[in-house]
């Protein structure tokens, strides 16, 4: 599981826009609670939406405790080539111009489903509906499409 | 009409809504594309472009991590995902189980895999080295699209393209067995092929039998 969900979680964790140390430290945290959660005979159904979600809480609260809204980072892959790098770096910085002006919300919904979470976990996670969570994908979907073009 | 709304075309895509008037409507199948395109595109390049530089921010106790997720990141068996994300046609599950033959054995156009050769910086490629691969095969609706393609070679690793070859065999029967849903196939193949492997053959490593497995030509 640690090795499964520790890079998604985290990456999810920086896209939130917490600076790395704090990131990584939430990480920790989730994963310390996971342990916790297991060896109390918690529930393990959707152990995945746990992480999330608890990552999720704690990556908010390490917000406040910032005491600030900390934009999110980007940090671009070092493996493509330069050529590889020239041809991606519009198409990269025009979507997440887009994903930074996404309202929170939204933009939450649409990295998670990044992460690979279903709907009902994304839903459980940011703790709202179904149907606000597709009405927020269905808007940043308009939204990318509109800056490709599309 | 009544067409279906976004909610309940994200619940198809995730296996838990009815499909049967998605079968029946090209405006709800186009819808249902786009969605999931979207989607499955952003989060490969969300995916693809950040976790190797978080490592090569980290300490120094995570060295060794970095580069095997560096080394991963290069294997040759999986495609780059920002160079290859993965494209799909709007095709239903029950058209993806009845398409032709020619859906199982296409190749792609000549101009389209020189491309593909190019774009990943592969010059004069070996003929039958490779296999210009659709990363989502057309038998599970994969598009004729650069987007959808990328030079997978025979040999160098265990993960080849015959063994590639034999999780797509098997991913449409499932689709078309009523086992799995469509978009989840798509899915799980764009996203690490490998790992969809492992997850639906149930090993670490690639089955005997699909070492000769041999469904789609090679570049010649």
């Amino acid at each position: 599981m640690y090795g499964q969900w520790r890079g998604p979680l985290l990456r999810y964790l920086l896209a939130l826009g917490l600076p790395k140390a704090d990131a990584e430290d939430v990480g920790q945290e989730v994963f310390l609670a996971l342990c916790h959660h297991l060896h109390r005979d918690g529930g393990r159904e959707n152990l995945r939406g746990w992480v999330f979600r608890v990552g999720h809480n704690l990556a908010l609260q390490r917000r406040t405790q910032l005491g600030r809204t900390v934009e999110p980072v980007e940090v671009l892959d070092p493996a493509p080539t330069p050529e590889e790098l020239a041809l991606l770096s519009c198409r990269r910085e025009r979507l997440q111009a887009v994903v930074a002006a996404l309202p929170e919300r939204d933009r939450w919904c649409l990295l998670l489903r990044a992460e690979g979470l279903r709907y009902r976990e994304i839903a459980e996670v940011v703790e709202i509906s179904l149907g606000a969570v597709a009405a927020a994908l269905a808007r940043s979907v308009g939204k990318l499409a509109a800056v490709e073009g599309r | 009409m009544k067409h279906c709304t976004d909610a309940e075309l994200m619940a198809i895509m995730d296996g838990e809504g009815a499909r049967e008037h998605l079968e029946g409507c090209p405006h709800c199948r186009a819808r249902y594309a786009e969605l999931a395109g979207a989607l499955r595109e952003f989060s490969a390049i969300h995916r693809g472009g950040r976790p190797v530089a978080w490592w090569r921010y980290a300490a120094a106790a995570c060295l060794l991590v970095a580069a095997g997720l560096w080394l991963m990141r290069s294997r040759p068996e999986l495609p780059n995902a920002a160079l290859t994300p993965g494209a799909t046609r709007p095709m239903t599950q029950a058209e993806v189980c009845v398409a032709l033959a020619q859906d199982d054995d296409r190749i792609a156009p000549r101009a389209m895999a020189e491309q593909v050769f190019a774009k990943y910086g592969i010059r004069n490629p070996q003929p039958r080295a490779y296999e210009v691969d659709y990363l989502i095969t057309p038998a599970l609706g994969g598009a004729e699209d650069v987007r959808n393609l990328w030079p997978q070679p025979y040999g160098g690793s265990v993960w080849t393209a015959r063994v590639k070859d034999a999780l797509e065999d098997y991913l449409r029967k499932m689709v078309c067995n009523g086992r799995l849903e469509l978009a989840t196939a798509q899915e799980d193949i764009a996203t690490d092929w490998i790992a969809a492997y492992q997850k639906y053959f149930r090993t670490d490593q690639p089955l005997v039998e699909h070492a000769g497995f041999v469904k789609d030509r090679p570049w010649e």
